[in-house]
């Protein structure tokens, strides 16, 4: 007569127990190397831009002609630019702006793109079509050309060129949400929820929704970072962000007339936007690595 | 055992080299402290109204003389935006214009109207009568010889209603009418505008005589038939242009270049660098910053030229709506502005700061005191004006104009004033600007020979009326008029004194600084002396590409 | 697989259309016209003006304008630049040849650098060569192009004179300086294509990774390298390659950023310097071709997809 020894199947519980709380969602972003750096960085930006006036040494809009086109000393420990205004306060106070513009246009392209691509990954049809043709329309367009026009066309401001940028990039948002509700739609879990009884909007917010958060996170950190560089470039062309407001991006397109006699007036700036990319990039490669389950077998 | 890869060291060095770049970069000279703008040295010059900075360049070619033969090319800030020559109005047109076609009088550097294609002219006693004796022998490119009729041709293409010309209004205003007298001979009736006729004539290539195979039938242009030294050999729309020789030029012996490419670039920097590495061989308008570098430190390899000529930036107040259409309101910013911190700010104290659109030494430069800035008269007059601290006012803004609009906000927020500030492009600000949208703009403006041209505005009903903002004085335009058609000097300069003492009592518009122009050349071109405008060769006709050689 | 290829390209039309909708309203929507372009501040009287809108036809109503250029559009006739004074078609057919040469190379400049380091990091996934190429793809996004193109051209061609810094030459006119002049901007375009790449390709060969498949591979006894190279990168790579297709289409117009430092006359900067000049047919012109290019590209991608992968083939 066997007689199951109950202190194995706990032993195996309490490992199991064990295994789960170390595998929670942030402690496995720890061990991942490439997502820590990335979460270290992405911290140090956004608490520089939040506490700003705290940390910036200088009136960053103060303008000093006798001072203009210094190099680093121990009074402005980046230089001045050319109108004098200290380079280190200008990077801190710039991080606020390009923050901005990359939080709104991603959080604006995120809501909209979530909004078309569920409707029309559940809905399906007609709706799904004329939805995705216009999608791919608006995505074919050269990114920079479309918002160009865009920023040209309405009220110039940093509002447009927020939103000029998220409009830019909606159809992937769209299309990224569109496929996971595609593929959960036709799960089973879902049909169940249907035969109890759940009306459509149910579904969608407490089922589908929760579970299509993975990639969704992953092209949000991707796009956060194209979006500083494609404001820099608007800048580049002409159309950016106005004064007084200096985003890094306009930063290193004034700087660049400077850029020989005074690298450091670009150099900064320059640094600056890079090391926020890597950081929000590496952050979302690290979500995606962790929270993808395809990813986890990988020894 | 792994193996050791190379990737770890090539991301190190390149992350290295980007610090390495700024820790080496070179130590500029004291340069960058910049002093006291101290008034440039082209002010000090007699006649000559032009070089700042002329490092020991002959400008009579030495004893071997010019070299025949060569290419130019010519970095352009600007594309050219119609090949029309009648509608040349922006500098890329210019730029090309002035090298294939020609007016029949030009000012020389002194300001003296000469003729260029009419050898001579006379005028009736009221003015309103003028006869032109052609230039015998002048061909057009396409080998046609240049007679009265040609003349004729383009006036009348000009003044009709379907061509677009750029100096219809100009010239249906005055009451034109051109008659051919005979072969060589040309007469011209005018009702009104005696005064600055000439000048309409010699403007910056507009009424320029060009043959009438110019237009195919459909009124496109393929090439320019003009009768200037080079001729159109090929156009890539925003690429280049490329003229030939015209070996027929009706001055002998010019013009020495066999070839010159205008090559479009509109970007500053990568002009510099282009001038730098010795791809082009001269440019125009390089970064101010590091002009003013270039001029006190000169490469050994190019001459950068800073020069001056009747220009000039000016500040705009929109009259047709708050908060300027209130003298006090204006009056503070009259006495916020600080032209000096301006020039200093914006051009590296390169410019010249000035209350009217002439270079000192100009005939017209009138002697009117300017308005000193005064930050607490400026308070005062925001105080009596009743506007509430912070009053918002928005300024429309070309994207190259962004370096002022940050030195005009501190200046006007000390006031009292909040500006806001709107980045369109060129159509855009015409669009607006015409449609007086807006309350504060920098304007600029250039090619200026007759005080008419700057003050016409001025009047309400000059089509040009939006470009001060919509000012509208019934004095101020009796002024102008009597200006206008007045055709003695001694008594026009007296009209235009009360032109601008008013223009300073009532704030219409505010001149506030000269422009430098900058241009650069390699130092094997020769023969090359900057004009009084941006063209590459003097409008009467001497001194510019067509005496340009190459020492190589 | 044919009415797979037909249904898609079906769904593709309605895009074209969309397309030239949008770009025929928004250029219109750009405050200040083209006769403000070519007067300036010159002071045009109404009557003038109204004749000027005349001539260029922009005083009908939107919808007859739209399909008025559309049926010529339709059958080659792209109508004539407003400034440029030639057909739109010549036009773009004059500048097309500079930025395709310009798209190859830096894709193919992209290619060759993204897709091993983007395997290698896959491979050797957290470790500091991991680190590294994704840092290396990192900046290849986030510097602004028109940073790193002019910091290129400060070290190479001014301070070492090495490369020139502008302009183009085609390549039957001489085909070492065609090489030069396109050296630069190749790579300055290409590294910020290299760094999309690089991590694309990282990820997708990070999943092909975590899949049964491969497990079932390397228990039969497999060594690394074989199953990376006889399993894993044939699907892994397909995503991957159908980015590079979808980036050339891309590149056509949006090189500009480049073209602009470089002086290369391409597509990119037509477009740009017809949108400040409101040169209306060019850009609609402009705007066409590309979207000709990219639904042609698409299907073309959609047919090395079906190759690629049996399970599309028999849906």
């Amino acid at each position: 007569m066997t007689q199951f020894d109950t202190s194995i199947t706990n032993q195996f519980d309490q490992a199991v127990q064990a295994k789960k709380k170390k595998d929670t969602l942030f402690l496995r972003l720890l061990r991942n190397r490439l997502a820590l750096i990335g979460m270290i960085i992405t911290f140090i930006v956004v608490v520089t831009a939040v506490f700003a006036p705290l940390i910036a040494p200088h009136d960053p809009l103060k303008i000093n002609l006798p001072e203009r086109l210094q190099p680093p000393s121990e009074k402005y420990l980046l230089g001045t630019d050319h109108l004098g205004r200290d380079v280190l306060s200008r990077v801190v106070f710039g991080a606020r702006i390009s923050l901005q513009v990359g939080v709104v246009s991603v959080l604006l392209g995120t809501i909209v793109g979530l909004i078309v691509g569920a409707v029309a990954g559940y809905v399906g049809g007609g709706i799904d079509t004329v939805l995705m043709s216009i999608m791919d329309a608006i995505y074919a367009f050269p990114a920079i050309l479309l918002a160009l026009a865009l920023v040209a066309a309405f009220e110039p401001g940093l509002v447009t060129v927020m939103t000029a940028i998220a409009i830019v990039r909606i159809p992937i948002f769209a299309r990224t949400v569109r496929s996971s509700v595609l593929a959960e739609k036709e799960k089973e879990y879902i049909e169940a929820a249907r035969c109890i009884g759940v009306n459509d909007l149910g579904i969608m917010a407490r089922h589908i929704l929760p579970n299509i958060t993975a990639p969704l996170i992953v092209v949000t950190t991707t796009y956060f970072a194209a979006a500083i560089v494609v404001e820099a470039s608007l800048s580049f062309l002409g159309l950016g962000v106005p004064p007084p407001q200096a985003s890094w991006g306009v930063m290193l397109n004034d700087g660049r007339k400077y850029m020989e006699a005074m690298p450091h007036v670009v150099l900064y700036p320059g640094i600056a936007i890079s090391l926020t990319v890597l950081g929000f990039n590496l952050l979302g490669d690290g979500l995606r690595d962790v929270l993808d389950p395809r990813l986890r077998n990988i020894s | 055992m792994k193996r050791r890869s190379l990737i770890m060291p090539i991301f190190a060095s390149m992350m290295l080299l980007v610090l390495l770049l700024g820790a080496c970069a070179p130590t500029p000279a004291e340069t960058t402290q910049p002093e006291q703008p101290a008034q440039p040295a082209a002010t000090e010059q007699p006649a000559q109204p032009t070089q700042a900075e002329q490092p020991a360049e002959p400008t009579q070619p030495e004893a071997m003389g010019p070299k025949m033969g060569g290419t130019l090319t010519f970095a352009m800030k600007e594309d050219v935006t119609s090949m029309d020559p009648l509608k040349a109005i922006q500098y890329g047109d210019i730029r090309l214009n002035i090298l294939v076609a020609q007016q029949l009088v030009a000012p020389d550097r002194d300001g003296k109207f000469v003729g260029v294609l009419a050898e001579s002219w006379t005028s009736s006693e009221d003015g309103k009568e003028w006869i032109f004796n052609l230039r015998k022998g002048v061909k057009f490119h396409n080998g046609a010889e240049m007679k009265a009729e040609d003349v004729k041709w383009v006036f009348d293409r000009i003044m009709a209603e379907d061509s677009g010309a750029a100096m219809r209004g100009t010239f249906t205003g005055i009451g034109l009418v051109v008659e051919v007298v005979d072969d060589y001979t040309v007469k011209m009736i005018i009702q009104s505008g005696q005064g600055p006729f000439l000048s309409y004539l010699a403007l910056l290539n507009r009424p320029a005589i060009v043959h009438k195979d110019t237009y195919a039938a459909d009124g496109t242009v393929p090439a320019i038939i003009g009768t200037g030294p080079f001729q159109m050999v090929e156009s890539k729309p925003g690429e280049l242009y490329r003229l030939a020789k015209f070996e027929d030029y009706w001055k002998e012996g010019e013009p020495y270049l066999d070839e010159v490419v205008l090559r479009v670039i509109t970007d500053p920097s990568v002009r510099l660098n282009a001038m730098r590495t010795g791809e082009v061989d001269m440019a125009e308008e390089l970064p101010i910053a590091d002009v003013k570098n270039l001029v006190d430190n000169p490469d050994p390899n190019f001459t950068v030229d800073v020069y001056y000529f009747n220009s000039g930036a000016r500040f705009v107040l929109n009259h047709t709506r708050p908060p300027f259409n209130n003298l006090d309101a204006r009056k503070a910013v009259q006495y916020a502005f600080d032209r000096v911190a301006y020039n200093e700010a914006v051009y590296f104290g390169l410019g010249q700061v000035h209350n009217q659109p002439f270079v000192p030494n100009d005939g017209w430069y009138l002697d009117v005191p300017m308005v000193e800035p005064d930050l607490q008269k400026a308070q005062e007059a925001f105080a009596a004006s009743g506007l509430p601290q912070g009053t918002e006012v928005t300024m429309l803004l070309m994207p190259n104009q962004k370096d002022a609009a940050e030195i005009i906000d501190a200046m006007l927020s000390q006031v009292g004033f909040k500006v806001k500030f709107d980045i369109v492009d060129s159509a855009a600000w015409t669009a607006r600007g015409q449609q007086l949208d807006y309350d504060l703009l920098m304007g600029t403006m250039t090619g200026i020979f007759d005080p008419d041209r700057p003050y016409g505005y001025l009047q309400s009903t000059s089509g040009g009326n939006w470009l001060v903002g919509g000012y509208n004085n019934p004095d101020m335009d009796a002024l102008v008029i009597a200006g206008r058609g007045e055709p003695e000097i001694e008594k026009r300069i007296e009209i235009y004194k009360q032109v601008l003492n008013l223009n300073q009592e009532d704030v219409a518009t505010m001149y506030v600084v000269g422009l430098p122009w900058v241009e650069a050349w390699q130092n094997y071109v020769k023969g090359y002396q900057p004009g009084t405008s941006p063209v590459l060769m003097m409008m009467d006709a001497s001194d510019g590409l067509n005496t340009t050689w190459l020492d190589k | 697989m044919y009415r797979y290829l037909a249904r898609r390209a079906l769904a593709l039309v309605p895009v074209f259309f969309v397309m030239t909708i949008i770009v025929f309203l928004l250029i219109r929507m750009v405050p200040g016209d083209p006769i403000d372009v070519m007067y300036g501040s010159e002071g045009l009287s109404d009557v003038q003006r109204a004749a000027l809108a005349s001539e260029l036809g922009i005083d009908q109503p939107l919808a007859i304008q739209y399909f008025r250029w559309l049926g010529r559009a339709l059958i080659g006739d792209l109508g004539r630049s407003y400034k440029a004074q030639m057909p739109v078609l010549d036009l773009i057919l004059q500048r097309l040849p500079a930025t395709i040469y310009l798209s190859l190379a830096a894709l193919l400049f992209s290619v060759i650098i993204a897709i091993p380091l983007g395997i290698l990091a896959a491979v050797k996934r957290n470790t500091w060569m991991d680190i590294s190429a994704m840092v290396f793809a990192i900046f290849g996004i986030s510097l602004p192009q028109f940073w790193s193109g002019i910091l290129l051209v400060l070290i190479f061609a001014v301070g070492l004179g090495w490369l020139p810094s502008i302009s183009y030459v085609p390549p039957n006119e001489d085909f070492g300086e065609f090489l030069s002049h396109l050296f630069l901007p190749a790579v300055t375009l290409g590294w910020s294509l290299a760094g999309t790449t690089t991590r694309l390709t990282r990820s997708t060969i990070l999943e092909e990774l975590g899949k049964d498949y491969v497990r079932t591979v390397r228990g039969k006894g497999m060594r690394e390298w074989g199953v990376l190279w006889f399993h894993v990168l044939r699907n892994a790579l397909i995503p991957t390659v159908t980015m590079v297709g979808l980036q050339l289409a891309f590149l056509i117009g949006g090189a500009v950023i480049v073209e602009s430092v470089f002086a290369w006359p391409g597509i990119g900067l037509l477009v740009v310097d017809s949108i400040f000049g409101r040169d209306y047919p060019v850009v609609q012109g402009v705007i066409l071709t590309v979207a000709v290019m990219v639904v042609v590209v698409s299907l073309f991608v959609d047919v090395i997809y079906t190759v690629l992968d049996p399970r599309i083939r028999f849906k």
